[in-house]
């Protein structure tokens, strides 16, 4: 048994109940928005750690280029990069599709010990104050203006550059420094768009610093108040810790 | 930008205008779909080695939409900018006013997701994506894993509602009109 035919394409259908649907169907955004939206796309994106040797593999072929190009076809399977699994989501606590697995963490042996004699003790390390019971996904405002997109792009660039800084202090050994730039982060951006990655972030500081106990408290933290956040798998071990 | 991203921006700017279609008709409110849009296509970025070309492109970025789009109904509250009760709108002063202000597109548009709205949720979304994104019975099915006929059941009930509420809100609207004209 087929189909029935679509009320769009019924001519016996109430014009007015078609006219409605129509409305719904012809949805689009204002002309230009993907392009000018790709800013802060792309500043989301690059906010996402990947494994050198993705870049390596993205550089030789092109997967996503040929998925474009053929709109889901055979090629997909071709897809021979390998996202870091530690990779870290922007915001995608309300989306809750994405459950990612992390890779083994970087031993902390491994990590340089602090090579300058004016590195603070651990336990007076600013590592920021969790904000994790400010919400992700807020209903906007109808009241409070958003910023301008452009600002808005100029804001998510500086606020990823920031965490960029301070997750490269960190796998290089410094979590101090790390700590320090978590903590302008924190006193620039209080309610960034990134907010969650931070916190992810000074958590795993802590816990690079030996402070376990801090680490395991707000990754507690983190998790009860983002119960389906995708970095919850990486915050686990920080909880399981004894 | 560099090298990676290239071909993520070409996908991106490909199908934004689809996804922020998807989930403008599955719900999401005018000044957050961009948000979601974008939150969409870093799960797209994520999940992009997972895609086992068991579905097409468009389909597999659907269903993320649609996961998307259920979570933000759940966690935004969301309000109804058009009221469509009969009762409610006689109570409300000035709001034909309000209607006759907006230009009749948005007024069709605005009514059009209030009356999607009424749906329950299984039933709206087959009804958006047989009538709206112009899916099969069998592809609706396949992406919602139930049966053929479930989704040809529930398609009839969306229908029914959707036909119903639409020439009750017309009716109620033309009265007015009619009146004044005599």
């Amino acid at each position: 048994m087929s189909d029935p035919e679509r009320l769009l394409d019924d001519d016996g259908a109430d014009p007015e109940v078609r006219e409605l649907l129509r409305s719904l169907r012809d949805l689009r955004p204002e002309a230009g928005t993907a392009t000018r939206s790709w800013g802060p796309m792309a500043a989301r994106v690059a906010a996402l750690p990947v494994l050198a040797t993705a870049t390596k593999a993205a550089a030789t072929v092109s997967p996503v280029a040929e998925a474009a190009k053929v709109g889901g076809g055979g090629a997909w399977k071709a897809l021979t990069f390998k996202l870091a699994a530690g990779a870290l989501m922007t915001g995608l606590a309300g989306v809750g599709v994405v459950r990612i697995t992390y890779p083994p963490r970087i031993p902390e042996t491994t990590l340089a010990p602090p090579e300058t004699p004016h590195v603070a003790p651990r336990t007076e390390l600013p590592v920021p104050v969790a904000p994790v019971t400010a919400p992700v996904h807020e209903a906007p405002s109808d009241v409070v203006r958003a910023p301008s997109p452009v600002l808005r792009r100029s804001q998510l660039d500086e606020e990823a550059s920031m965490l960029a800084r301070a997750r490269s202090a960190l796998r290089r050994g410094d979590p101090h420094a790390a700590a320090v730039t978590l903590h302008r982060l924190q006193s620039a951006f209080p309610a960034g768009e990134l907010a969650q990655e931070r916190e992810v972030l000074s958590v795993e500081v802590l816990a690079a610093n030996g402070d376990t106990a801090a680490a395991k408290r707000r990754a507690q933290a983190f998790i009860a108040a983002h119960p389906r956040s995708p970095h919850d798998a990486k915050l686990e071990r920080f909880v399981e810790a004894p | 930008m560099n090298a990676q991203q290239q071909p993520f921006r070409e996908l991106y700017l490909a199908n934004f205008d689809f996804v922020w279609g998807a989930l403008r008709r599955l719900g999401v409110r005018e000044h957050d779909a961009q948000d979601l849009t974008q939150k969409v296509f870093l799960v797209v970025y994520l999940k992009l080695p997972q895609f086992e070309n068991r579905s097409s492109l468009r389909t597999w970025i659907f269903r993320i939409c649609i996961n998307a789009a259920s979570d933000y109904r759940r966690s935004a509250p969301i309000r109804r900018e058009v009221v469509t009760e009969p009762a409610e709108m006689a109570h409300l002063s000035g709001f034909q006013d309000d209607l006759h202000e907006r230009s009749e597109a948005q007024r069709r548009l605005a009514l059009a997701e209030a009356i999607v709205e009424k749906l329950p949720e299984s039933q709206r979304l087959v009804f958006i994506l047989f009538e709206l994104e112009e899916m099969s019975g069998v592809e609706i099915a396949k992406l919602l894993g139930i049966s053929l006929g479930t989704v040809r059941s529930r398609l009839r009930l969306a229908r029914e509602v959707f036909t119903r509420e639409a020439k009750r809100i017309i009716v109620h609207e033309e009265a007015p009109r009619k009146q004044a004209l005599r």
